[in-house]
């Protein structure tokens, strides 16, 4: 039996130091670089300037009011849709699963481009709404639009998976138990898919977050207006490359809040519940 | 006093279901079928998580299906406790969450004794908080059977209840089931395709074959001589063979049939001379003696070849020939001990008239 084990551990040594390297090499590979933002962003003598002005605080208060809109939004929305999917076996809800996957795979500035062409002054719709005196693009509502658009497909495809996942006579026995539909989802559905839910979240908001070339075409870069933090970052490339590393800064520390937020939350919920 | 009556048609792809069940609160009813028969859609069928394509079900008069005129009370309005094969309890919820799911936010003074009454009868008072997923098969399936009874049910229906259950344990939860029975009134179905089960739970039963009932009626009777031929290879009856009859003896109540070169004596049934029919007997009824016995009253004593000796978990299943008749006896290892027998060895068989049954195709 030893020296089974023994054997094994030899022949799985080579693996195992081969695995532990490639971590090493992606851990440097991903870190490195956000190190090197840190460390240059804090060595920054306008740092706080930066972060004190009115064009960073209306940039991060933009950012984050609109990726909380699209995010409740998301969910509201795509969950039932989520739930639908993965409970159908209609054809067309399969065909609709593929299409709503779509702008994962779709460049984000062509993404921008669609939404003009349906939403834009000339488009399929926004013609119609322009004659009733309501302007999408180039407003903060284009930059809720690009924001769905782009980042929907993450929560609906882990919500969809974790509903698919989800035991069906658990939900036939609550409602043998004597309860609704509505109430199975809330203390059953919901409860075992949570960790799905909230994986789901927290990608739809970074990804709200950081969602940069839908928003560029169909938003453009207005202070106060459409001027997200990524939009920011990029206008600070052109001028000043400290305002930039700040503003990156900024936007690293809010997802990586939102991140472990969102983490917390589902973790004290998960408990709380069982 | 609750009684139960359904008709149920259920149509799907190449199964056909179509059964007629009558039940009071004092039975406890099984359906008994092997896999894919149809056990579980029939209570699928009565829960609501399936729709007939036509039926009726009433409980004590108030009709919950009725495809005619389009009546439909869905799942969670019928009262209907179920018990599932695996118990399939919220894995997200502590015991007492579990037992309480069914009943309201805040228990009334009422509904706190009958809580206390459930936990009580299924021995289930000191698992309160702990957490479902660390609990034994014994104890998950007081917690199931408690979480229906939770709803004070119309009707129960326990889905193979001791199957994933150790020997010991399913004795015990025979015992709980027959207790729960008396102690609350209430009809049970129980599905399964175990015959001991069968037998120690069940008031009636219906055998049930690619969703038809083939045979109803007591489980002792059902179990024991079967009448359909399809039941008995069910049941797994190990002798059943072709005879032809070639004497009716009514004074005596007997029809003696030809098996190959013996003669079989069964007891009377509605036969011709010259019939062939089928004839049945279980190798736990057949005796095996090294000599041949005298002054015996078993009608039927043969001499055999011992031709094979097979040995499983319930016991040892002796193959015998005499000609080209072939029997199949069943005994203990303390027996075979004692009688010393060996394959290639010559014995006698014997078994009485009334242990033999005719099957009907």
């Amino acid at each position: 039996m030893t020296n089974r084990t023994q054997t094994a551990q030899n022949i799985n040594k080579p693996s195992h130091t081969l695995g532990v390297l490639i971590i090493c090499i992606y851990v440097c590979f991903i870190g490195l670089p956000l190190l090197a933002l840190i460390i240059k962003a804090a060595s920054s003598a306008s740092v706080f300037t930066v972060i004190l002005s009115p064009t960073t605080i209306q940039a991060i208060k933009l950012s984050i009011v609109t990726s909380v809109i699209s995010v409740i939004v998301i969910v509201v929305v795509g969950t039932p849709v989520a739930y639908m999917i993965s409970r159908s076996d209609s054809k067309i809800l399969k065909i609709l699963d593929v299409f709503i996957e779509l702008p994962i795979i779709l460049p984000p500035v062509v993404a921008g481009v669609a939404m003009l062409m349906a939403f834009g002054r000339q488009g399929i719709i926004g013609a119609p709404l322009e004659q009733l005196g309501i302007t999408i693009p180039f407003t903060t509502t284009a930059v809720i639009f690009a924001q769905i658009f782009v980042a929907a497909p993450f929560y609906i495809r882990s919500a969809r998976i974790s509903f698919g996942a989800i035991d069906n006579d658990l939900e036939d026995l609550s409602r043998t138990l004597g309860k609704s539909p509505w109430y199975t989802f809330w203390r059953i559905t919901i409860p075992l898919t949570w960790t799905g839910l909230t994986t789901g979240l927290a990608l739809t908001w970074a990804r709200s977050l950081s969602e940069f070339g839908a928003t560029l075409m169909f938003a453009g870069n207005m202070i106060g207006k459409t001027q997200t933090m990524p939009l920011g970052i990029l206008t600070a490339m052109e001028t000043d490359l400290n305002a930039a590393l700040s503003l990156s800064l900024i936007l690293l520390i809010v997802s990586v809040c939102i991140l472990l937020g969102i983490h917390l939350l589902s973790s004290k919920l998960s408990k709380y519940r069982s | 006093m609750n009684s139960i009556e359904a008709q149920l048609n259920y149509i799907n792809n190449n199964f056909n279901l179509s059964v007629d069940i009558k039940m009071t609160d004092s039975d406890r009813l099984i359906l008994y079928g092997p896999s894919g028969s149809g056990k579980t859609t029939i209570l699928k069928l009565l829960l609501g998580l399936l729709q007939p394509n036509r039926g009726k079900i009433s409980i004590s008069g108030q009709v919950i299906l009725d495809t005619q005129t389009e009546t439909y009370i869905p799942a969670h309005k019928r009262k209907i406790g179920y018990v599932p094969q695996d118990y399939r309890l919220f894995p997200h919820l502590s015991v007492i969450n579990n037992i309480t799911y069914g009943m309201p936010k805040h228990l009334t003074e009422s509904q706190k004794k009958f809580l206390n009454l459930i936990t009580e009868t299924l021995s289930i008072n000191d698992l309160g908080d702990r957490n479902v997923n660390n609990l034994s098969g014994g104890e998950m399936q007081r917690v199931a059977i408690g979480r229906a009874l939770s709803i004070k049910p119309n009707l129960l229906l326990l889905d193979e209840p001791s199957t994933s259950l150790d020997s010991e344990l399913r004795i015990s939860v025979r015992t709980l089931i027959k207790r729960i029975h008396e102690e609350f009134k209430i009809p049970t179905i129980i599905v399964t395709h175990d015959q001991q089960e069968a037998l120690a739970l069940g008031t009636q039963l219906h055998v049930l074959h690619n969703g038809q009932f083939i045979e109803s009626g007591e489980p002792s009777i059902i179990l024991g001589q079967p009448q359909k031929l399809q039941t008995a290879a069910l049941i797994d009856i190990e002798n059943i063979f072709s005879a032809t009859v070639t004497e009716r003896d009514s004074t005596n109540g007997i029809t003696v049939c030809q098996y190959h070169s013996l003669n079989v004596e069964i007891p009377l049934y509605d036969t011709q001379i010259g019939d062939s029919i089928q004839v049945g007997i279980k190798a736990s009824d057949i005796i095996v003696a090294t000599k041949r016995p005298t002054h015996i009253s078993a009608r039927n004593v043969f001499e055999v070849e011992v031709i094979h000796i097979d040995q499983d978990h319930s016991g040892i299943m002796l193959k015998c020939k005499s000609g080209l008749s072939e029997f199949r006896a069943k005994i203990t290892k303390s027996a075979l001990d004692d009688l010393d027998i060996s394959q290639g060895q010559n014995a006698y068989i014997l078994f009485k008239a009334s242990s033999c049954f005719m099957l009907k195709p």
